[in-house]
């Protein structure tokens, strides 16, 4: 077994030891919330509450796009768990198909979210997302550290929970290859709004820097996410790409589901 | 090069002050501080077995949310337009209910910012509500076994809760410690959005009865149809005909609580906790920082002292067998123990209130004004009838417009109002002591009520055959 596929392996056992201690935490579990945005559940924004504390939620991402004429699939299950008040802990692990690269899986991620405060009548809630992406996915090399400023402010007084998201990401490759930025900007602008008692719309423009240098993609998304029971929620959302970069268009599917 | 480098720097600095900037507006904000629910194995008993009725919950979990909003956004002259829209929505609500119970953010996103802790302490005790209903609703916990499950959920909600949780004590002490009664708001909502309020009303029926319908059913499929039943006389009688009082859990639920005297409390101290909010939100003359600040205050007077796990069970049951399927006179009835608690704190306050004596009146009439707190007979009689007028919904005939304090200064123009009743945020403690000492002179020595057997299951088989017949 070479170097990297060792190190991958060890990385992924590490993960998976790591979902297990946390399944095996003690008996708290909250309801998933529809009201509280994830990221690609259904669209790229989210916002700056984490789950409660001490709660636990699988999640399921899906995600199809349509790239210069080749499929991408993703399949990403995470874990999510309210690590400390107002602050929550993931961990992810993409899986790719299809043409537009080699089936694999790609780098996984683990990440800390922290909120600093409840929306007051003049203040948005800010909160901090600070993670790495692992080398796990072929061809990937060193650790990529990452962090996320995240703001959300409700918008008049409308009985609608209307909400503006915004979040300003920046990622480091620590092990730049030939022809790949070192550091990568990516900036979300995000709209949310209540439609039903469990359902709500989600909208955004994302702006994102990719590891190839002069990759710039443009994607404007919409999606639902419902709230289906007291434990589940599904999201669904589609995109579209605004420049040459960009996927053509963008497929996203997801579930929440509290332990 | 040297702009990569510039461009990093100015990125590097916006980005501190961005972080410096939030920091220093959060450490003067509140914080989120949501708790997961406990994962115990009967969470969702209630859901997966009474859906009905845990639908029905959301619907007045809606009404009671978007009222917070209704009142803190629309001119009090408003009043009778808001309540005939509100009331059409929450009947349509009530109707067409939703599938999973909404948090009060969900319809009140304004009040959650402006009043956020008072969001968390709702959502804590509908924690509650939802827990003690799981472990009633849970067929796998034997019925001798409900009252053990029904003390660790209480002690977890007060150990989990701690900065928001409400006391345990019966509220005739926690609304003395609240003193509202000489505030400017007091009886507002009531008298002005009575649509509304009696369909709290109605809610503040209901919930106690599902408590006492699971309690006469026991845990065989004479506790479905029972619930099956309230909620049949919920939605034909309760609603269409409301109560013009709010129920307390001595009265809707006397078997609940004697079985959980803890949390029967903490949902009445709850249920009055809403009912002061929307006055405090009905009243114009604040503004929203003051509006907070009095909601504050009340908060920590409904909220747990140590020691008040002692007073729990100092209260008694009018009707130990009350049955929730029989919606009679009684129930409907403005005169109950919410009306009783409020006059009698008003007697208990008279003593302090100043007001003009007659100077030419005998010594006899002297002493009989001096036990009457230095007013005469005439007077009192006329303030403890204005009362009850202010307590019923509605505006009655020969009820003095406006709050309780406006009533009473159209009655008494010389009394003198202490300073802190007008103030938001403050309350006069000489008067909360007075009606403490007369709540522990009344009560103080009363028995603690007997808790209730819960070795055999009960049967329903006779109010249920009561019902059919």
């Amino acid at each position: 077994m070479n170097t990297q596929k060792l190190k991958r392996t060890g990385i992924i056992a590490g993960l998976f030891l790591g979902l297990t201690a946390i399944i095996s935490f003690p008996k708290t579990a909250q309801a998933a919330d529809h009201l509280n945005l994830e990221e690609g559940l259904p669209t790229e924004v989210e916002d700056a509450y984490p789950i409660p504390y001490k709660g636990i939620e699988l999640q399921g991402v899906t995600k199809y796009e349509r790239i210069n004429g080749k499929d991408s699939f993703v399949i990403e299950p995470r874990i999510e768990y309210g690590i400390a008040p107002n602050t929550q802990a993931t961990i992810s692990v993409p899986f790719q198909f299809g043409s537009a690269e080699d089936d694999s899986i790609g780098n996984a991620g683990v990440e800390f979210l922290h909120n600093f405060n409840a929306e007051s009548l003049k203040t948005p809630a800010f909160a901090i997302a600070v993670g790495a992406d692992l080398p796990t996915g072929a061809d990937s090399a060193g650790v990529d550290p990452k962090v996320k400023l995240i703001m959300t402010k409700t918008l008049g007084t409308g009985a609608n929970l209307d909400r503006l998201h915004l979040n300003v990401g920046y990622t480091y490759n620590s092990s730049k290859q030939t022809g790949e930025r070192s550091n990568r900007f990516k900036a979300i602008a995000g709209y949310s709004r209540r439609l039903g008692s469990s359902t709500i719309l989600v909208t955004d423009f994302a702006y994102e820097q990719e590891e190839e240098k002069n990759d710039d993609t443009y994607v404007l998304e919409l999606g639902i996410r419902q709230q289906a029971t007291p434990l589940t929620v599904w999201s669904v959302g589609a995109g579209v790409g605004l420049s040459n970069d960009s996927p053509d268009f963008r497929i996203t599917g997801g579930i929440q589901q509290s332990l | 090069m040297k702009n990569q480098l510039i461009k990093k720097v100015f990125i590097a600095i916006a980005t501190a002050t961005a972080i410096i900037s939030a920091t220093q507006f959060t450490v003067q904000a509140e914080q989120r501080k949501s708790i997961a629910h406990p994962r115990t194995p009967y969470r969702l008993s209630f859901y997966n077995r009474h859906r009905r009725s845990y639908r029905v919950a959301g619907a007045l979990h809606f009404a009671h949310s978007k009222l917070h909003d209704v009142l803190l956004l629309t001119p009090f002259e408003r009043h009778a337009l808001e309540d005939d829209k509100l009331y059409k929505q929450v009947l349509s609500h009530y109707n067409k209910p939703p599938r999973v119970e909404p948090t009060m953010e969900l319809y009140a996103p304004y009040t959650a910012r402006a009043t956020w802790r008072l969001f968390r302490t709702i959502d804590a005790v509908h924690l509650l509500h939802e827990t003690t209903e799981d472990i009633l609703a849970d067929k796998d916990i034997p019925w001798s076994q409900k009252e053990k499950e029904l003390k660790k959920i209480y002690e977890y909600y007060k150990s989990t809760y701690k900065d928001v949780v409400l006391s345990p004590a019966p509220l005739d002490v926690t609304m003395r410690r609240a003193g509202v009664m000489m505030k400017p708001y007091f009886t507002l909502t009531r008298n002005y959005y009575p649509k509304n309020n009696n369909f709290f009303y109605a809610a503040h029926w209901w919930h106690p009865a599902v408590y006492e319908s699971m309690m006469i059913g026991g845990n065989d499929s004479e506790q479905d149809k029972m619930l099956n039943q309230m909620e049949d006389v919920f939605q034909n009688q309760v609603i269409p005909n409301p109560p013009m009082r709010m129920l307390l859990s001595r009265e809707g639920s006397p078997r609940y609580s004697r079985l959980s005297p803890e949390t029967a409390n903490v949902f009445d101290n709850l249920h009055m906790l809403h009912g002061i909010t929307y006055d405090i939100f009905a009243y114009d003359g604040w503004t929203i920082e003051q509006k907070r600040a009095e909601l504050y205050r009340v908060l920590k007077a409904l909220g747990y002292q140590q020691g008040d796990e002692k007073l729990a069970r100092k209260f008694t049951t009018p009707k130990p067998d009350f049955n929730p399927l029989a919606y009679d006179e009684w129930a409907k009835s403005a005169d109950g123990s919410m009306t009783r608690m409020m006059m009698e704190m008003m007697q208990e306050m008279m003593p302090m209130m100043k007001g003009r004596i007659n100077s030419g009146m005998s010594s006899m009439q002297g002493n009989m004004n001096q036990m009457n707190g230095g007013m005469s007979q005439e007077m009192h009689k006329k303030m403890m009838a204005q009362l009850k007028m202010k307590l019923t919904p509605g505006i009655q005939e020969g009820e003095i417009p406006g709050s309780w304090m406006d009533a009473m200064k159209v009655l008494m123009p010389n009394m003198k109002m202490s300073p802190e009743a007008m103030e938001p945020g403050k309350i006069n403690p000489m008067m909360v002591e007075t009606m403490l000492k007369g709540w522990r002179e009344k009560y103080g020595n009363l028995p603690d009520i007997e808790s209730i057997s819960m070795e055999t299951e009960p049967s329903a088989k006779d109010i249920l055959a009561q019902t059919q017949n």
